[in-house]
């Protein structure tokens, strides 16, 4: 007896080894926290974190939301609009009608119902597939804009149709300041992209992949397709209610349901097309390459050529690009820049080795 | 040059959904539902529910479709290969 335990633990020892790499990932892990916790605010200046950060860090947190819909359940849907502006709405409405909520209590409750408009939506899936799902989702985006913008209720019967969102604070601390509402958008892109990496890891996760990959196959394996697939479209629109609440209130400081047209869905599934569909990274670059293109190009285009191009016909030349550059990704690299990513680590770690 | 026109070429969609992928019948039938769809809802269904609602009614319609015939008028039944 006492042997084979002596084998045994002979036989694990080895895979007790990479714990070292592991503790120097939890500094690593432990210097990104605090850099961008306490460095950037400390660093970066109001124009980065109100017009750069905050939006790259929602439009990933969309992203995320979309890519555990579409890339890692394999549904694809437009109407992430629709389901931020539910976020949006719900959040609101939580603040204005039950002010004792704390904040997070409500950004939270919105992304829940969010998800629960989700959910209804998504039971089209238990039917629709593929291309036809898309179609449908439409659907949902054009009627969730429409409600939005028809009934005076969700907007407190304001005379404009975008209200001025409430005071953001915590516990009595101010968080309308541009470090405020950095820090409110990260601690809670942090807390969601946490549990979202457990999430896809876990048996759900696993369930999704099973699905997105054949759902004939997997339903003959036992894996449930139709609570796999409801599940997915709560969880996706939960995290896009909270981005869409995000959106609202720590970027835009109005809530208005023309910022979450079919323009900002069209927006969220280009950044997981170029970023990586199935993957957690891919959000951030793609939302990050969302963001900075159109200011790197304003900056080139302005500097290499004067007021010889208006800001029209520059927009109009983004698109151009931006439509580019999906197809050649999806051709090229469907796996998008999470891909290339790891295929240029991989090849730094062969050159470095001994 | 006008990014709003993608608003109406979306519009197809809900036509070639009802009219049947396969068939040119179908979406002549389809245009003339939805063209019609769309006015008719926006008096009688905008007059209970508060206007614009053609901004949403043709997906609607092309969502129930794809519940009940997903073909579509014309259109051929897709065999499904696994």
């Amino acid at each position: 007896m006492t042997s084979i335990s002596s084998a045994e633990a002979a036989d694990f020892a080895p895979a007790r080894a990479p714990i070292r790499p592991r503790s120097r990932a939890w500094i690593g892990f432990a210097i990104a926290a605090l850099v961008v916790f306490v460095g950037v605010p400390l660093l970066a200046n109001d124009y980065w974190l109100n017009a750069i950060l905050v939006p790259f860090l929602i439009l990933s947190l969309a992203g995320l939301g979309l890519n555990l819909l579409m890339g890692y359940a394999g549904q694809a849907s437009l109407g992430t609009g629709g389901f931020m502006s539910v976020g949006a709405y719900a959040t609101y409405n939580l603040l204005l009608r039950l002010p004792e909520l704390p904040l997070p209590v409500s950004l939270l409750l919105g992304g829940v119902i969010a998800g629960l408009v989700g959910t209804a939506a998504g039971l089209l899936s238990l039917r629709i597939k593929g291309f036809y799902l898309v179609a449908s989702t439409l659907a949902t985006q054009f009627f969730l804009e429409w409600l939005f913008n028809q009934f005076g209720w969700f907007s407190n019967y304001s005379t404009s149709s975008s209200i001025s969102a409430p005071r953001l604070a915590i516990f009595g601390h101010d968080l309308s300041g541009p470090v405020g509402r950095y820090l409110l958008t990260l601690s809670a892109v942090a807390i969601v992209t946490a549990v979202a990496i457990r999430l896809v890891h876990s048996q759900t996760g696993r369930t999704w992949m099973a699905i997105r990959d054949m759902d004939t196959a997997a339903s003959v394996i036992g894996i449930p397709v139709a609570s796999g697939k409801l599940k997915a479209f709560f969880v996706s629109s939960l995290v896009i209610g909270i981005a869409g609440a995000l959106w609202a209130f720590a970027y835009l400081g109005t809530v208005d349901a023309r910022s979450f047209n079919l323009d900002r869905s069209f927006e969220v599934m280009f950044i997981i097309i170029l970023g990586g569909m199935g993957s957690i990274v891919g959000n951030y670059l793609g939302a990050a390459f969302m963001v900075l293109l159109p200011i790197l190009l304003d900056h080139v285009v302005s500097g290499s050529l004067g007021g010889a191009i208006d800001s029209g016909q520059l927009e109009n030349f983004q698109k151009a690009l931006f439509g580019g550059l999906i197809i050649w990704f999806l051709i090229k690299e469907p796996n998008g820049l999470a891909a290339l990513l790891s295929r240029w680590r991989q090849s730094i770690a062969r050159r470095t080795a001994p | 040059m006008q990014f709003a026109l993608t608003l109406v070429v979306l519009k197809a969609l809900p036509v070639l959904i009802i009219g049947g992928f396969t068939s040119i019948t179908g979406a002549i039938v389809g245009g003339l539902i939805v063209g019609a769809g769309d006015s008719l809802a926006e008096i009688y269904l905008g007059a209970l529910l508060g206007g614009s609602v053609s901004t949403w009614f043709a997906y609607a319609l092309a969502v129930v479709f794809l519940l009940i015939r997903p073909a579509g008028l014309f259109g051929e039944a897709a065999i499904e290969r696994i």
